[in-house]
């Protein structure tokens, strides 16, 4: 018995029972490409029972029909709401001029048995940043949404042309967002008492939490504040008095995304200032 | 608030001309291979292969772990170096005395410059000890890693003074044993003595460290810390008095169980790490302790087999696999926190500076790490197939090796400091 939810993958069902494949094709005739071994590759892997419902204009309710012979059984608490998508082209796309907008037509890479992963993202890359890439697909490239999602599209949506024409517009971000990929060098400051002194008084007696790890031993002081900045507050800050700078811990707290304020005021009196950026 | 000693860091001239050397000290030892492949398909006792041997060991490995070691005793005991003038003149001393004494081996010069040269490094390791000794003497906290250095210190002053004699020997023989076989107890002084021993105590201080991770079995360490000492003063004993035999199987299996113990404690300190990514240094260690592991597993055949290519493999292993990659390794977790440290830890009035890994190349890291597995299966192969063709491929990547190394210690070293903002 395999219990299942709308969040499985195609693949995972396949895997357990190969007859999954035919039960799925017989639902609706996008779903017929799974037949096809290698549009199962590129999709089943990507692809979860919810998804997969939207991309046949099926419902999870209809998947739970033909799966449940084949000796699965569905996770209750899962509602599998249908999000419809979006009928209306949201304003970023009304707004964009046609030569903003890079067409890109993947069903012959498609229908020659390929993966059109690699020249999407290749071609992904050469759009400028505020304009727009345009897919042009027999299927609702749902993995595809995701994984640009994640990537450097700002928006996406979906035009369904006919039930075997969809346009996906993927809109690129302005800028590159600066979290992780902010260089090191500005979260690391040494400071004096005065410059010190001031970042401190940014944050209020209650939004600071204090501690002394002097009197720990190594690696005691690194593990205390690793521990206490994990329960801190957003918004809030750390104040370490420490004997030493922790020249090991920069690297991890850097990694991590946190501005480090460092007053050395003399040999074994270090304060320090730790906060999310 | 009672008074925190803080160990400070020692200057720099305690530390970092020891790095400098020993840089290029490998890089050295690279070249004396490419021109000498044939040294590894003869017997080891050879003038070229003495050279080579002595400038790992002395030039190369002990010459970064003084460094690393006058650095980490101040971190380990909470207490400043007793003495920073000694550690310089531990540099004066050792270095002198590896040039004296690898020169005139190259050749097989016996004499008065050979014997001084082995002089200078007896001098240099009794500084060291004193260093070593005065320094943790005065830290009241007990640990096992104050132990383990300790002890290290000890069997260091013994191999070195044990090789002064076998210097003396070759000039004036007076030893009644085989010259041959005190050279095995010289040499397996300096491995399980001196380069286990410290290389146990430091990692297990240093890699929890680095991990951000604890064990507390340190129980472990203590057993680690018998088994080792135990094989080894057996090995000695046995050897010197009866003579190297087949026995020296059970002594290394003794020495293994010790191993194994601080092996076990590190994966510990592994299973509980804060720090997820798996860093090159990392990498580097497994490395270094699989090729310990498979050395000491090797002496049986080494002692069993004829020929010289497993002797010459074993010690192959010994130093360029396990010595070799816990130094590229960890180079690169000191150094650039030492001159960090140096350059910016006083810094103060509102300035961004770069962190300690933005002062070297991680790009070169990873080639070193790729190039290193490549030279190190290249000659590996050479020996066993006993083909001086590959054996002299192999040398040139170590070369490459040896140059990727240099360019970042040399770019750490010269690090000019400079402001962000």
């Amino acid at each position: 018995m395999e219990t299942i939810t709308a969040k499985t993958k195609i693949s995972e069902l396949i895997k357990f029972n190969p007859k999954s494949v035919d039960a799925i094709a017989s639902l609706a005739k996008p779903l017929e490409k799974l037949k096809n071994p290698i549009l199962r590759k590129i999709m089943a892997s990507r692809v979860n029972i919810g998804e997969a419902a939207k991309m046949g204009g099926t419902t999870v309710e209809e998947f739970k029909r033909v799966l449940l012979p084949l000796g699965f059984t569905f996770d209750q608490d899962l509602s599998s709401k249908d999000e419809t998508t979006a009928e209306t082209k949201p304003d970023w796309l009304r707004n964009a001029k046609q030569v903003d907008i890079d067409f890109y037509d993947v069903r012959p890479i498609i229908d020659n048995g390929a993966d059109p992963l690699k020249e999407i993202l290749g071609r992904f890359k050469t759009v400028e940043p505020g304009k727009i890439l345009c897919i042009i697909n027999n299927f609702v490239p749902t993995p595809l949404i995701h994984l640009l999602k994640q990537e450097k599209a700002e928006e996406t949506f979906v035009e369904t042309i006919s039930d075997k024409e969809f346009n996906t517009y993927f809109l690129k971000r302005e800028k590159e967002v600066t979290n992780s990929s902010t260089t090191a060098d500005e979260k690391l400051q040494m400071d004096d008492e005065e410059s010190f002194a001031a970042i401190c008084n940014r944050f209020t007696n209650q939004q600071t939490k204090e501690i002394d790890v002097r009197e720990l031993e190594m690696p005691g002081p690194m593990q205390l504040i690793l521990s206490e900045l994990e329960e801190l507050k957003p918004e809030n800050a750390l104040y370490v008095n420490h004997k030493r700078v922790p020249v090991y811990l920069l690297e991890e707290l850097a990694d991590k995304n946190y501005e480090v304020h460092i007053n050395n005021r003399q040999d074994g009196d270090v304060k320090m200032l730790i906060f999310k950026k | 608030m009672a008074k925190i000693s803080i160990g400070k860091a020692p200057g720099n001239s305690a530390i970092l001309p020891f790095y400098a050397t020993g840089a290029i000290m490998f890089f050295v030892l690279c070249v004396l291979m490419i021109f000498s492949p044939e040294s590894f398909t003869q017997h080891y006792f050879t003038p070229h292969l003495l050279t080579m041997v002595h400038v790992a060991a002395l030039g190369w490995g002990t010459m970064i772990i003084f460094g690393a070691a006058h650095q980490l005793l101040p971190v380990i005991c909470e207490q400043d170096l007793y003495s920073e003038r000694l550690a310089s003149f531990v540099w004066y001393t050792l270095t002198a005395g590896m040039i004296l004494l690898t020169s005139n081996f190259w050749n097989l010069t016996v004499g008065w410059l050979m014997i001084a040269g082995g002089s200078l490094i007896v001098i240099s390791a009794s500084l060291y000890l004193f260093n070593v000794l005065k320094t943790t003497h005065v830290c009241d906290r007990y640990s096992i890693q104050k132990l383990f250095i300790t002890s290290s210190a000890v069997w260091l002053l013994f191999t070195v003074t044990v090789g002064l004699l076998l210097a003396i020997n070759l000039k004036f023989p007076f030893f009644k044993q085989s010259h041959l076989e005190i050279l095995k107890l010289h040499a397996h002084a300096g491995f399980a003595g001196w380069f286990l021993q410290l290389i146990t105590g430091v990692s297990t201080k240093l890699v929890p460290m680095f991990l951000l991770g604890k064990s507390n079995k340190d129980f472990l360490l203590k057993w680690a810390f018998a088994f080792q000492n135990l094989g080894l003063i057996l090995f000695l004993i046995d050897g010197y008095f009866i003579g190297v035999t087949a026995r020296v199987i059970i002594y290394a299996a003794i020495v293994l169980i010790g191993v194994i113990f601080w092996l076990l404690y590190l994966y510990d300190t592994f299973k509980n790490r804060l720090r997820k990514r798996i860093e090159l240094l990392m990498k580097h260690a497994f490395l270094s302790f699989l090729a310990l592991v498979i050395s000491i597993l090797l002496i049986p055949a080494v002692y069993f087999s004829n020929g010289y290519r497993w002797a010459t493999l074993y010690g192959t292993l010994l130093f360029m696999g396990w010595i070799t990659s816990i130094i590229l390794g960890k180079t690169f977790k000191t150094l650039p926190f030492i001159i960090w440290n140096d350059h910016y830890k006083n810094f103060s009035g509102k300035v961004k500076v770069p962190l300690p890994k933005d002062l070297y190349s991680e790009k070169l890291t990873i080639w070193q790490f790729w190039t290193f597995i490549a030279a190190f299966l290249v000659f590996a192969l050479g020996i066993i197939l006993q083909q001086v063709i590959i054996i002299r491929i192999g040398a040139v990547l170590w070369a490459v090796v040896a140059v990727l190394y240099n360019i970042n210690v040399f770019k750490l070293l010269l690090h000019k400091r400079k402001k962000i903002s």
